[in-house]
């Protein structure tokens, strides 16, 4: 058995003990095998001694529970770190930031406890994936639809917290922007609620996310403040259908126009739909037709203001000379089987495990490595930006890639969350130490060279996470400063997944 | 939620009990009764395999596409494995295994034995087997020599594998990550899920 780091055997022992007593023995896990499981499958680190691993495990199954398993670790300073369903693949898995630290495994509270169709919202406990709120939703034939990312087995709640994003509708396609209400147990075992929550007999904890005074939810995003036990989340109304409009460009200054165009359409909430740009960089082979970029832009509501939608679309689009436009089949919803069959679930609220038999070989990635972890700066949402960003990728390439001996994949533009767009790099991981070694190189080399361009990641991998939060140093590193200050002041022994997001508890600050 | 104490509790009482359920591990000279067989549909050598399996094992078979388990899990595995942890065995690609082995976490269940054939595009395959061999009495040479019919002979060591031994340590399987494949070559992976 491991002991985490600072901590001696007999108080380790004494906690395990005392996890015991509260969750029962069988749910504390120690075997040197039981713990594996919460290794990271991607990791890059897999089998090297740097890989972050747990010492052991602990899965309480009320809030309670909860509250005293912190108590515990708070008293024998025993660092803890809290998944929900721990599929955090590309970002770290189940595994821990800070080696040796006990995973606190809430996979185990998986209560859907309320769903109100009228207002249209949920209040999930952080065990609920999105395949168990569907099949609640579907069960109880409500005519709400959740929004799932990519893979349907993470956490409603596990996802928005750590940044997640799907693929339906905005605003529901931001996870933690459209949360509404949480619970959370403090390192102290306190419990908090917080927006309209924190009044007692509360009739309005799923209806206004502020509440009164100073917000603090957005300290539980990417944070280690706190144990979420509850989350609310806005849902979004069944919409009767969907139909998509894609544009083609084959000027590459076409792009300038082409997403100020989409920006336009999206702010007006015209498109209310996941957009997707993509590009091929440069002329096109002789004799194929030249397409330079294009853009998809999906719209969802009653039919006959979709078509309204989509008809204003063209208008605009037209305007950019040379543009083609082709517009899909409107798909009305609920699907028929021929529809389903035919769509990408998750535009349609259905959860799946699709994405990842689609991660096998392909043209763009003739020999997969099985894993990968994203690279994922934010840039401006122009036409400008996203030109200059290729162009960065072009010229830094030879470099970064060993002089194309590491093959990445991307970049990707995503511009599925309003106002912003993210130039994923993805960067396969595999068996291979020295691959794998190399591939973390990049990865820093990438981060290093955006950083000087003024662009940084949304979301990073566990551990690349530090070297992500120093970008973001402006005025001397002021904001780590002052969430540091936060930390030391809600969180002293510093229990609470020390170093997620680059957040470090004094004591470990500068090991 | 079946836990693997309250598992092994169950099953050692059923044996006792004179009831062979699939458990009590060691106990158990009988081969791992399997719930379920999965195969991806675009091999030939899949079909093979789980025809001879399904047969052997009177298991359902389940055809997957692209490695995709969705349909597969929410209909047949998600509800039997919330009451139960019950073995299953497949031909696949390796990300259908990952995405069953993932699922596991805090059942009893564990990949007792997990191969990789590499189909090269000459037709020639090259066995790699990973863990579990020697329960299943298998080996790589002799995969290796039955040349076309491999599928068949992989379906009956399957058939007869014995379940690991509740003391054997077992982490997670690496199929997570795959191994570099030359050129055109594909990865099939054979594996069995069951209670430790
Ligand atoms: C092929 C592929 C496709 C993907 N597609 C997407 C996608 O479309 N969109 C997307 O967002 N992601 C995507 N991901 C990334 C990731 O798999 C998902 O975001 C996944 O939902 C995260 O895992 P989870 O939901 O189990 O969260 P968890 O792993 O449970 O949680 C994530 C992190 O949040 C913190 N946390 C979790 N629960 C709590 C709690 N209760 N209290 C305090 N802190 C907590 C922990 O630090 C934890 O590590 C993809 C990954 C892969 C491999």
């Amino acid at each position: 058995m491991a002991l985490p780091p600072n901590v001696n055997a007999t108080d380790f022992n004494s906690a395990l003990n005392a996890w015991r007593q509260t969750v029962g023995a069988e749910w504390v896990f120690t075997s040197d095998e039981d713990v594996a499981m919460y290794r990271d499958a991607y990791s890059p680190w897999w089998d090297e001694p740097e890989e972050r691993v747990a010492s052991a495990a602990v899965a309480p199954s009320t809030v309670e529970q909860v509250q005293a398993v912190v108590r515990t670790a708070n008293q024998y300073r025993i660092p803890l770190y809290a998944i929900s369903t721990g599929r955090n693949l590309a970002y770290g898995g189940s595994a821990p930031v800070y080696s040796g630290s006990v995973v606190l495994d809430l996979k185990r509270m998986n209560r859907v406890l309320e769903v109100d169709e009228r207002n249209a919202y949920a209040l999930v406990e952080p065990g609920v994936s999105y395949f168990d709120l569907y099949n609640h939703i579907t069960e109880k034939k409500l005519a709400l639809w959740i929004d799932p990312p990519d893979p349907g087995w993470g956490s409603v709640i596990g996802n928005a917290l750590d940044g997640g994003g799907g693929w339906t509708a905005s605003p529901f396609r931001d996870h933690f922007g459209a949360h509404c209400g949480m619970e959370v147990v403090l390192a102290n075992g306190e419990l908090v609620r917080t927006g309209m929550g924190a009044l007692p007999n509360a009739k309005t904890w799923q209806h206004n996310r502020w509440g009164f005074g100073p917000w603090v939810d957005g300290l539980f995003r990417q944070g280690n403040m706190g144990v979420v036990t509850k989350m609310g989340f806005h849902l979004m109304p069944r919409p009767e259908a969907m139909q998509m409009m894609t544009v083609r460009v084959s000027q590459e200054q076409d792009l300038i126009p082409l997403v100020d165009t989409l920006n336009l359409l999206e702010n007006q909430h015209v498109v209310n739909g996941s957009t997707q740009l993509s590009g091929s960089f440069g002329a096109s082979p002789a004799g194929a037709p030249a397409t330079a970029w294009s853009a998809q832009a999906p719209v969802y509501g009653p039919e006959r203001v979709v078509r309204a939608q989509m008809e204003h679309c063209r208008e605009l689009f037209s305007r950019i000379p040379g543009a083609r436009i082709e517009l899909g089949d409107l798909t009305r919803v609920p699907l028929d089987e021929a529809a389903l069959a035919r769509v990408r679930k998750v535009n349609f609220g259905i959860p799946d495990l699709s994405t990842f038999g689609l991660l096998g070989r392909s043209a763009a990635d003739p020999s997969p490595q099985g894993g990968h972890i994203d690279f994922s700066p934010i840039i401006p949402r122009t036409g400008e930006a996203v030109l200059e960003y290729a162009r960065f990728y072009r010229e830094n390439l030879a470099a970064v890639s060993e002089g194309g001996a590491l093959r990445f994949l991307g970049p990707v533009f995503m511009t599925n969350w309003d106002r912003t767009m993210v130039a994923m790099i993805m960067f396969p991981i595999g068996r291979d130490k020295t691959h794998n070694a190399r591939m973390r190189a990049a990865f820093v080399k990438w981060v290093e060279l955006a950083a000087a361009r003024g662009w940084a990641e949304y979301r990073a991998p566990a551990g690349f996470q530090d070297v992500c939060a120093k970008s973001y140093s402006w005025n001397d590193h002021a904001l780590t400063r002052f969430r540091e200050t936060i930390k030391d002041a809600v969180d002293p022994n510093g229990i609470l997944s020390p170093g997620r997001y680059g957040v470090w508890p004094k004591h470990l600050r500068n090991a | 939620m079946t836990n693997r104490r309250e598992f092994l509790r169950t099953a050692a009482a059923a044996t006792a009990g004179g009831v062979v359920t699939g458990g009590a591990a060691a106990a158990s000279p009988l081969p791992l009764p399997l719930h379920a067989v999965l195969i991806e549909t675009t091999f030939p050598q899949t079909h093979a395999f789980g025809a001879s399996l399904a047969t052997a094992a009177s298991a359902p078979l389940l055809h997957l596409r692209q490695g995709d388990i969705t349909a597969a899990w929410l209909q047949h595995i998600a509800p039997i494995w919330q009451r139960e942890p019950v073995a299953l065995a497949g031909l696949t690609l390796s990300s259908s295994l990952f995405c069953l082995e993932t699922l596991t976490s805090l059942t009893p269940l564990r990949v007792q034995f997990h191969a990789e054939h590499v189909l090269l595009p000459d037709g020639r395959v090259q066995h790699r087997v990973l863990r579990g061999g020697d329960s299943a009495q298998l080996n790589e040479d002799h995969l290796h020599r039955l040349g076309p019919l491999w599928p068949t002979h992989l379906a009956d060591a399957v058939a007869v594998h014995r379940r690991a031994d509740s003391r054997q340590r077992l982490g997670p399987s690496v199929a997570a990550l795959t191994p570099s494949l030359p050129d055109g070559a594909s990865l099939l992976t054979s594996w069995i899920i069951a209670p430790v």
